[in-house]
């Protein structure tokens, strides 16, 4: 592959929105491709594969980096400067005194970020968010959740629209009033929110007028190098060397050297193929990925707070090696409905599942607690939610038995 | 004595070396087709939607490859391959067999035309003389199918010249599904048919993208509602009508409608 160097990842915005169907899936090495499908067979049949066999660092000698540390080098993404960027998008929408059409949607994959981006913007121009009605009154259909957009003086950010709906014959009577009125201009001028999956189902259910539909962009391998980049520059850990364990190749160019001159790894792209081109999963990779030499003295630990242990070399896990969810080979329709139904509402509560699952309630629970031991959906407060790194392979489960997929 | 001489230049001399060839073919073939036929069913077990049902399909065209393969093998061995000793041969085959195994060769001929015309393939979901059930081999002479109550039943190709085959889902994934209610006269037509669109429409069961349709029709009785919506799966057809059925009666309570009382046909006299 092609050293990414820095004036490629700087010659694209990190954060660009786009019509979409402009969203562009960044796309695999095609050796990779064929690695992919022969391990499919292999575990379709069974096989487990092996290590590879002398690895310049060997799997023993590293450790998972402490929490620490972790969120020092890769934190939270800041979505303020992808509010900036959607103020730009928008800019011309804005300035409309009776804008046409009076609603923007932002449609996101799961961990997208598209709440965050959202709730950021809005307070960067003061504009009053909506919260989403609670389950009870969604299936109640009370719309006096509506009745804040009185007060807001005809500007509005809705940053969760699949929590306005629930898949149940009662769960759709909201969501279709909000969007008839605020497509209608009704609402006055609104931005809303949208997960991908719920957005998929809701064009559906919803014959209305269809807004303009915007998209966060994919994170492509120059988008993630810089974005991984700006992380460890923001966490003052710019020293940093990011190699990949078994080659010693560089994942992200080191600092203040020729990049021409090192080689570098592929684990960026394969990265960026693996999440879709989702930021949130990206991120969860490179977490997950991040070791660092095992030492263990004393003398190590009380240096984790210190600059100095930031000054290292972090051994990134190479990607055929990064422990990812697997589907067991046989397809299964109890977790195919969970995990479906979790993604249409970006997660839900496991009292709300046996509500509106057509599973008799002891085979939900079952079935959470198979999909949670194999790593596909995990607990996020009240609600389940599929993971980061469960996403992908759970968003191919479900295409291949037929199931309706977002357009990311 | 001619009539004897031709029959006898027909066939090459047999020796015990072709007999075990032959029979190393036969048992090779045999054992081939099991195998190919466990494999495709055991990976297709593995899989959903279209690539199932192409692997299922398979297993009989690979079987009648694997037939043809072998009578080119064993033929050349047993006669000489002549234009006149095969007619010769095939005619008397043809006349003996003709009488014996009318039935049975008619299904075997049947059983060709049916992987080429391809009325049903494993993995769909046909009906013939009121037995409904998933097609889940297709054999040399005989389809098994397997109905809702796990029931195998054995139908004879024989029945594909004379019988009306119905075939639900043809070879793809798609099955429409119909679901009654029945319901009293006196309610508001519109109102239960957008509740009952909603009701399929919700459906975890449901195809989305596929069309869903509420047919109403007035009977002396009450209201006819048909809702015909596709599943995901044709596997799940039983569970989508259940769940429409349960989801359906629910929301229609919910809504205070009452349905409809099932007529009287009768009444004993004193």
């Amino acid at each position: 592959m092609t050293p990414t160097t820095s004036t490629e990842a700087n010659a694209q915005p990190v954060w660009e929105f786009v019509s979409i169907t402009g969203y562009d899936v960044p796309s695999a090495p095609v050796g990779q491709t064929v690695k992919q499908r022969l391990a499919l067979l292999r575990h379709i049949f069974g096989r487990v594969d092996a290590p590879p066999e002398d690895p310049l660092k060997k799997t023993d000698d590293l450790r998972a980096l402490p929490p620490l540390q972790l969120d020092r080098i890769a934190p939270l993404p800041n979505w303020q400067d992808a509010a900036v960027a959607l103020d730009l998008k928008l800019a011309d929408w804005l300035e409309q005194q009776k804008p046409d059409p009076w609603i923007i949607l932002l449609v996101g994959p799961p961990y997208g970020g598209h709440a965050g981006i959202l709730a950021s913007w809005a307070e960067q121009k003061a504009w009053p968010v909506l919260d989403p009605p609670s389950p009870e009154q969604v299936l109640a259909g009370d719309d006096a959740w509506l009745s804040e957009l009185a007060n807001t003086g005809g500007s509005w950010v809705c940053p969760n629209l699949e929590r306005a709906y629930l898949r149940h014959a009662a769960g759709l009577g909201p969501v279709r009033a909000f969007l008839d009125r605020a497509s209608a201009g009704d609402l006055g001028r609104g931005i809303i929110g949208c997960d991908s999956w719920a957005w998929a189902f809701l064009q559906r259910a919803w014959r209305g007028r269809l807004p303009i539909v915007l998209a966060l962009q994919a994170f492509d391998q120059a988008r993630l190098t810089h974005h991984f980049q700006q992380l460890a520059v923001a966490a003052n850990a710019s020293e940093l060397i990011f190699c990949q364990s078994d080659t010693g190749h560089y994942v992200l160019p080191p600092p203040g050297a020729d990049q021409e001159a090192h080689k570098s790894s592929n684990f960026l792209q394969l990265l960026a193929a693996y999440s879709r081109g989702i930021p949130g999963i990206a991120w969860a990779g490179w977490r997950a990925s991040l070791r660092k030499e095992q030492e263990g003295t004393q003398a190590e630990k009380a240096l984790v707070e210190n600059q100095v242990d930031l000054r290292r070399t972090i051994w990134v896990t190479p990607w055929d090696q990064l422990k990812k969810p697997a589907m067991p080979g046989v397809s299964r329709h109890d977790e195919a409905v969970v995990l479906h139904t979790l993604l249409l509402h970006n997660g839900l509560t496991l009292e709300l599942m046996r509500q509106i699952l057509p599973l008799l309630p002891t085979r939900v629970t079952e079935t959470v607690a198979r999909l949670q031991e194999a790593g596909f959906i995990a607990q996020d407060g009240a609600a389940w939610r599929v993971t980061p790194l469960g996403y992908p392979p759970a968003r191919q489960f479900l295409q291949d038995v037929g199931y309706l997929a977002d357009q990311f | 004595m001619n009539g004897a001489g031709d029959i006898e230049s027909i066939f090459r001399n047999f020796t015990v070396v072709t007999l075990i060839q032959v029979g190393l073919i036969v048992a090779g073939a045999w054992l081939l087709a099991v195998l190919s036929q466990r494999a495709l069913t055991w990976l297709a077990g593995r899989f959903s939607g279209r690539l199932r049902l192409n692997l299922l399909a398979a297993v009989p065209v690979l079987r009648l490859l694997i037939i043809a393969l072998t009578l080119a093998l064993i033929v050349p061995r047993v006669i000489k391959p002549t234009f006149e000793n095969l007619v010769a041969l095939l005619g008397a085959l043809g006349l003996a067999l003709g009488f014996a195994f009318k039935d049975y060769i008619s299904s075997l001929i049947a059983g060709i035309v049916t992987l080429y015309e391809m009325p049903y393939r494993p993995g769909d979901w046909i009906e013939v003389n009121g037995a409904y059930g998933e097609v889940k081999t297709i054999n040399m002479r005989a389809t098994e199918i397997v109905t809702p109550d796990d029931t195998v039943v054995v139908i004879p190709h024989l029945k594909l010249w004379d019988q009306l085959i119905f075939n639900a889902n043809d070879g793809g994934p798609s099955l429409l599904c119909v679901a009654d209610f029945y319901l009293h006269p006196h309610h508001d037509a519109a109102l239960v048919k957008h509740v009952l669109y909603d009701v399929a429409l919700t459906s975890t069961f449901l195809k989305l993208g596929q069309p869903i349709n509420v047919i109403v029709l007035e009977k002396p009785w009450g209201t006819h509602y048909r809702v015909k919506a596709y599943p995901i799966d044709p596997r799940q057809q039983f569970d989508f009508l259940t769940d429409l059925t349960v989801r359906g009666k629910a929301a229609l309570i919910s809504l205070g409608i009452e349905f409809a009382a099932a007529p009287v046909a009768a009444q004993f006299s004193p």
